[in-house]
């Protein structure tokens, strides 16, 4: 599914360097402290790419995690209580919407959270990577819908977690407003149901399922939309365009299939309403691609428009309208009512859940004592216990690198490549 | 019986009593 995707750029932060050497104590304090840096660093490189290898990237990430643990909790304690490091790191992150102004806050979850969310927008890369060869075939199918399904876990993780920052309020647009972690939260739920909607078409599903689905799709987008509604528009427009587009696309699956599934009931008329409807809601699909393409605010543009799957949605309507038309005019001779069909949400299958995520256990550094009572809190400067600021530093953005995204057309029903 | 589920490695599920594939559609179509 090339250009299929919209994704928005990642984090940008500034290198952090771990300055801790009066603090670290011992060997075993000054390894974790220089390897922390390193790590740092291959991690977030390796992000840069959306074709990254998946598993190196998910176990730098979680080596990372592992290694960092001892800032965020006290491995000494089995209940996980807070770390005595917390706040003696002060790392500037930017915002995957706001991507220049970075914010400092001396707080580890700070930047653990912030580097979960930017594995999280990268398994969304690596999605709409891995959608965009030639040919997708089933496993790839499964990595997509795997890798989609493991961001919006770790967006769940960090919504959950969220509150434990302290002043990200001040920011609006923030990554950490808990309305943008659940329009990303809800973009890679939608987005793997998309997978599952190909897949159900491919596979010849009942018609009435897929309108099931295509419809609790449509509304994910919906509320996405409206989620992010009172931010800049100068930034959001073209991500909350997205969510439009894709809204009224699946809606007019949804009309398409349960004009379908009523055909196979014999209920012309009601068929013909639903097909017209359809077309009205593909019609306003393809005004709302026209207005993402133009609108403002980061992020790489996708082109639904140009693709198969969007294509072949306006001969199905039509296909079914005049088959609908055909039968009622020789065979049935239903009123078209003027009220839509009400369209059924409550879908029993392919349903798309969050990958529940849970904290890496610590780096075997942390488990026998020695690095953590090695980090003497009482040498380092006054820990700063105030609320995040924005930063002077002016951050970079990231150097994502540009991956290839075919346009060819898929040979299959769906058009959309999942076979 | 329709056509079968490409996954037949994939461990079963069941939801609402039919067996479901990783994707959580139905092992056998047109349900």
């Amino acid at each position: 599914m090339s250009h299929w995707f919209h994704r928005n750029p990642l984090k940008a932060t500034d290198p952090y360097k771990f300055d801790l050497k009066g603090v670290a104590r011992n060997d075993a304090a000054g390894k974790v402290v220089s390897e922390l840096r390193l790590r740092r660093d291959k991690f977030l490189r390796h992000l840069e790419s959306a074709s990254s290898d998946l598993e190196q990237v998910e176990v730098e990430f979680n080596q990372y995690l592992g290694l960092f643990y001892g800032f965020v909790f006290d491995p000494s304690n089995p209940n996980a209580a807070d770390s005595k490091l917390r706040n003696l790191i002060r790392p500037i992150w930017g915002n995957s919407m706001i991507e220049r102004e970075g914010i400092e806050l001396s707080d580890a979850w700070f930047e653990a959270l912030n580097i979960i969310y930017n594995m999280a927008i990268w398994y969304m890369k690596h999605a709409a990577w891995v959608s965009a060869k030639d040919e997708v075939r089933d496993s790839e199918a499964k990595t997509i819908h795997t890798c989609l399904r493991r961001a919006a876990g770790l967006f769940d993780f960090i919504k959950f977690k969220a509150d434990v920052l302290f002043g990200l309020d001040d920011f609006p647009g923030s990554d950490f407003n808990v309305n943008v972690i659940k329009a990303y939260l809800n973009q890679c739920i939608a987005e793997a149901q998309e997978v599952t909607i190909a897949r159900a078409i491919e596979l010849k599903h009942a018609p009435s399922l897929i309108s099931k689905l295509s419809t609790e799709t449509a509304k994910l987008y919906e509320d996405s939309d409206k989620l992010i509604e009172k931010f800049n528009p100068v930034l959001f427009d073209r991500w909350r365009s997205y969510f439009q587009l894709k809204h009224k696309f699946y809606l007019a699956y949804a009309y398409a299939y349960l004009g379908e599934a009523l055909l196979a009931e014999d209920k012309c008329g009601l068929a013909v309403r639903c097909c017209k409807e359809g077309i009205k809601c593909y019609d306003e699909a393809t005004a709302a691609c026209t207005r993402y393409s133009k609108s403002s605010g980061p992020g790489f543009l996708a082109k639904p428009e140009s693709h198969l799957f969007f294509r072949r949605i306006q001969p199905l309507l039509e296909r079914n309208l005049d088959k609908a038309n055909r039968e009622n005019s020789l065979i049935y001779h239903d009123r078209v009512p003027d009220e839509v069909p009400p369209l059924d949400q409550n879908a029993s299958f392919g349903l798309a859940t969050p990958l529940a995520f849970e904290y890496p256990p610590p780096n075997d550094t942390w488990t026998n004592g020695t690095a953590y009572v090695g980090l003497e809190v009482s040498r380092a400067s006054t820990p700063d216990f105030g609320k995040a600021k924005k930063s002077k530093t002016k951050l970079s953005p990231v150097k994502e690198e540009k991956v290839y995204q075919t346009d060819k057309d898929p040979k299959n029903l769906s058009g959309c490549s999942v076979m | 019986p329709g056509i079968p589920s490409r996954e037949p490695g994939a461990k079963d599920r069941v939801t609402n009593d039919v067996l479901v594939d990783e994707f959580g559609l139905p092992k056998v179509p047109a349900q």
